[in-house]
């Protein structure tokens, strides 16, 4: 019988106290593409940072093809011949994409002297060989995210890789894109790597996993087969119990428009939207990643004001100059990218909610912090949003507790519009049900929702309406209990639809 | 879990048990050190620095930085000399100070907000014009043959006892302390430190406040720019060249953070103190003032380095 590639034995780690992992086994065998899948905090990412020689591990033992190896840096990581893609890009901007694929092992001319001519030429010839197609000359800021990512794997694969591991890949990435991601992995697991798999996707991971390991608290629950384990049996697992129903019903919408654009253009990335949205209503807005689907409602939201058209709020024109604006007149944005755009990380939990509407909290000068606190309990009860304590600062909450206090800011504004970007990125399984529930709260309320997302069925199970948007328009509105994932793809990808 | 709880109250507590640890240094070293009238010198050598460190802190908390309070400390003490010399009452002088404070701080707002030079470089630029202004109205020479009684901002005291600019340090503390704790100015100061597009994304006007932020830094400034002239009681064209450094410094060594989000009065009022009791610690033990430098310069890289490690432990 043949060696597992990588055998992890074992593996326990806490800390200060707290086991963070105990206990747990993992292999790959080379050719397999391996999903590891677990709630957020349970211990995915630490097992991963212990393989990729980042933290050390308390207990166990780790060989690749047989062998024992220490891995107590990335460094001894990389030269066993392990690489790690990360969620975030951890590329190096001004450089290019060359100089970042050969980042640390450039081709000497002589000591010192990097032989740039034939690193450009080895770059490009592992560029085309994957099917990127990319200059190897590019700067990497230029590239688009999914560029981006081609680079971070063909550095992987420069290197002497046996096992790679992808954190959330296609997180960032279009519906086309993933495509071609999934081809590459073909590839890789063909020449007989071993790729370890991190998804909360399952629409993906049927399509390409052989294996699944499934961790839950530190602790491995599950391991085997990819089919031998079903969605239900998969969610039982990560979170203990049953989710029945990820989706809420959502109610039929009340009634009035109560936001309504038309013509909507900033004259490069979209033109010509015109769209209605109801009390009530989810209206969710689809399309590949660059089709302008964030760049609309970025405009609405006066983030980038747009040049043509107009937007009618309650049935009176209105121009938003500024976020100021729109958050006056009672509109709010959840944006696309949780920490460098909605947290602020050292504040605490209740200072980020009432920041976009402390006038609702003041007299004269002064804050009135007793009514601040009141009102923000009040939300952080209704919401579950689960802390230590209350000046704990947002940073240290997960990533489904940051974007409920995120919705409790829009809910503490009172807000009637609220614009949703992504609102489930990140967010592990658990905390998107809670999502969801709170989306259909907030419609039932009364507010008018748009929300942008690239998770299809997120997409027609939260959504009363979609919007879906190609190249910059707005190439159709569908009935979300009338359509599915391929008749929104038709509209997204194709130029004509028969 | 736990030990980042240790970490953070570590954080939180260290330079009050510094504070704490040079105290009882010094007073068993140095059988002066405990006296009145040694407490009350460094009240008085300390509270220049101790104001400015103030509007500092909110300008910190803002991930901001002025360079420029240095040279406003001679712009503004010149300006309060002149109306001194005019036989103007002290009380006129002392606002024109502050007003000429302000004009500086909303100079370096506007820079900053309007022009979008990073803070670093448009007060970098300030800190040689107001320098080079003040010596072109005084032609180099010091603002002097002032009235006695204008040195009362500096060395009066009240009851006999109270140092007078120890009063204006507890009214600029207690302000600051309303202005951050207790008012939208001072939350958005945080929440633009701690993510300016956050901010900007929550309805929040970064031109309008970051200008708030530096006019308010300026008025105290130009405070403390009167009070040390009437500490010299001289309007001294060169008077604050490099307190930018030490004003930074104190607010640093309190807790503020140069990436933004955090900073707190108390924090900074600690900082001072640390930073003068080294000073007065190092007089006092007979420590060359050479020395004193390099102990400072390590205090300074010590503290930054605290909270660059913590942030790396966090991140």
């Amino acid at each position: 019988m043949p060696l597992p590639l990588l055998e992890m034995t074992g593996i326990s780690k806490s800390f200060g106290g707290t086991p963070v992992l105990q206990n747990v086994d993992f292999t790959a065998w080379a050719g397999e593409v391996h999903a590891l899948v677990g709630e957020n905090g349970a211990g995915k990412s630490t097992l991963m940072k212990i393989l990729n020689g980042v933290y050390p591990r308390d207990t166990g033992t780790i060989r690749i093809a047989g062998e024992d190896v220490q891995l107590r840096s990335p460094h001894e990581a990389h030269t066993a011949g392990i690489s790690m893609i990360f969620q975030e890009h951890t590329l190096a901007g001004h450089l290019t994409v060359a100089q970042n694929i050969f980042l640390g092992m450039e081709p000497k001319r002589a000591p010192g002297i990097i032989d740039n001519a034939k690193m450009n030429r080895r770059a490009q010839e592992v560029l085309d060989a994957h099917g990127f197609r990319l200059p190897a000359s590019a700067e990497v800021q230029r590239l688009t995210r999914a560029e981006k990512q081609m680079v971070e794997i063909a550095r992987a694969l420069s290197s002497a890789s046996r096992v790679i591991v992808m954190d959330e890949p296609t997180a960032m990435l279009s519906h086309r894109e993933s495509e071609e991601l999934f081809r590459i992995i073909g590839g890789l697991t063909e020449r007989g790597l071993a790729v370890v798999y991190i998804s909360h996707r399952m629409e993906e991971l049927e399509r390409i996993a052989h294996r699944i390991t499934i961790l839950r608290n530190g602790q491995r629950v599950y391991t085997g087969e990819y089919g031998s384990v079903d969605r239900a049996g998969i969610i039982r697992h990560m979170v203990g119990r049953d989710i029945h129903e990820l989706f809420p019903k959502l109610n039929p919408p009340a009634g009035e428009v109560v936001l309504e654009v038309r013509g909507l253009g900033d004259g490069k990335r979209y033109r010509n939207i015109s769209f209605q949205l109801h009390r009530g209503e989810v209206l969710g807005l689809g399309g590949l990643v660059g089709a302008g689907r964030t760049e609309v409602a970025r405009g609405i939201f006066g983030l980038e004001p747009p040049v043509q058209g107009e937007i009618l709020l309650n049935g009176s024109p209105v121009r938003f100059a500024s976020p100021k604006e729109a958050v006056a007149a009672g509109l709010g944005m959840l944006t696309e990218d949780r920490k460098t755009t909605g947290i602020f990380p050292d504040l605490s939990v209740i200072h980020n909610i009432s920041i976009a509407a402390l006038d609702r909290v003041v007299t004269g000068p002064k804050l009135k912090l007793s009514d601040e606190l009141a009102q923000c309990r009040e939300l952080i009860r209704s919401l579950d949003i689960r802390m230590r304590s209350e000046n704990q600062t947002i940073f240290r909450l997960s990533g489904g507790n940051q974007q409920k206090a995120i919705f409790a800011r829009w809910l503490f504004a009172g807000s009637s519009v609220l614009l949703l970007d992504e609102p489930t990125q990140g967010v592990d399984l658990g905390a998107r049900a809670e999502i969801y529930n709170l989306i259909k709260r907030i419609a039932d309320r009364g507010a008018a929702v748009l929300m942008v997302s690239s998770d299809l069925p997120e997409l027609i199970g939260m959504s009363h309406r979609i919007g879906v948007m190609r190249n910059g328009e707005l190439a159709a509105i569908l009935q979300a209990d009338a359509t599915g994932q391929e008749e929104i793809m038709r509209y997204a990808a194709l130029e004509h639809v028969p | 879990m736990k030990a980042s709880a240790t970490r953070e109250w570590l954080k939180k507590f260290l330079p009050y048990a510094s504070l704490l640890v040079l105290i009882v240094f010094l007073s068993i070293a140095s059988p002066y050190f405990a006296t009145a009238g040694n407490i009350s010198s460094v009240i008085r050598q300390t509270s220049v620095i101790t104001i400015m460190a103030m509007g500092m802190t909110v300008v910190i908390a803002s991930s901001g930085i002025d360079l420029s309070v240095g040279s406003m400390i001679g712009f503004t003490g010149v300006l309060g000399a002149l109306l001194i010399a005019r036989h103007e009452p002290v009380f006129v002088a002392l606002l024109g100070a502050i007003a000429g404070g302000a004009l500086c701080g909303l100079i370096n707002g506007v820079a900053i907000a309007a022009l979008r030079i990073p803070p670093f470089i448009a007060t970098l630029g300030t800190l040689g014009v107001y320098r080079g202004v003040t010596l072109m109205i005084t032609g180099g020479i010091p603002v002097a043959n002032l009235t006695r009684d204008f040195g009362v901002l500096a060395t009066g005291t009240l009851f006999g006892w109270l140092p007078v600019p120890l009063l204006f340090v507890v009214f600029t503390a207690l302000l600051i302390h309303f202005v951050l704790d207790h008012t939208k100015l001072g939350r958005y100061s945080y929440a633009i430190g701690s993510n300016a597009e956050a901010a900007r994304c929550s309805g929040i006007q970064l031109a309008k406040y970051t200008v708030f932020i530096y006019v308010l830094n300026g008025a105290l400034t130009g405070m403390a720019g009167m009070i040390e002239a009437a500490r010299l009681v001289t309007g001294q064209p060169t008077a604050g060249d490099g307190y930018e450094l030490r004003v930074i410094a104190a607010v640093v060594i309190g807790g503020g953070s140069l990436n933004g989000g955090r900073g707190t009065v108390l924090g900074t009022i600690v900082g001072a103190l640390i930073m003068a009791l080294l000073s007065n610690g190092c007089n006092l033990l007979g420590i060359s003032p050479f020395l004193q430098q390099v102990i400072i310069g390590c205090v300074i890289v010590a503290a930054v380095t605290f909270d660059e490690f913590q942030r790396r432990r966090v991140g």
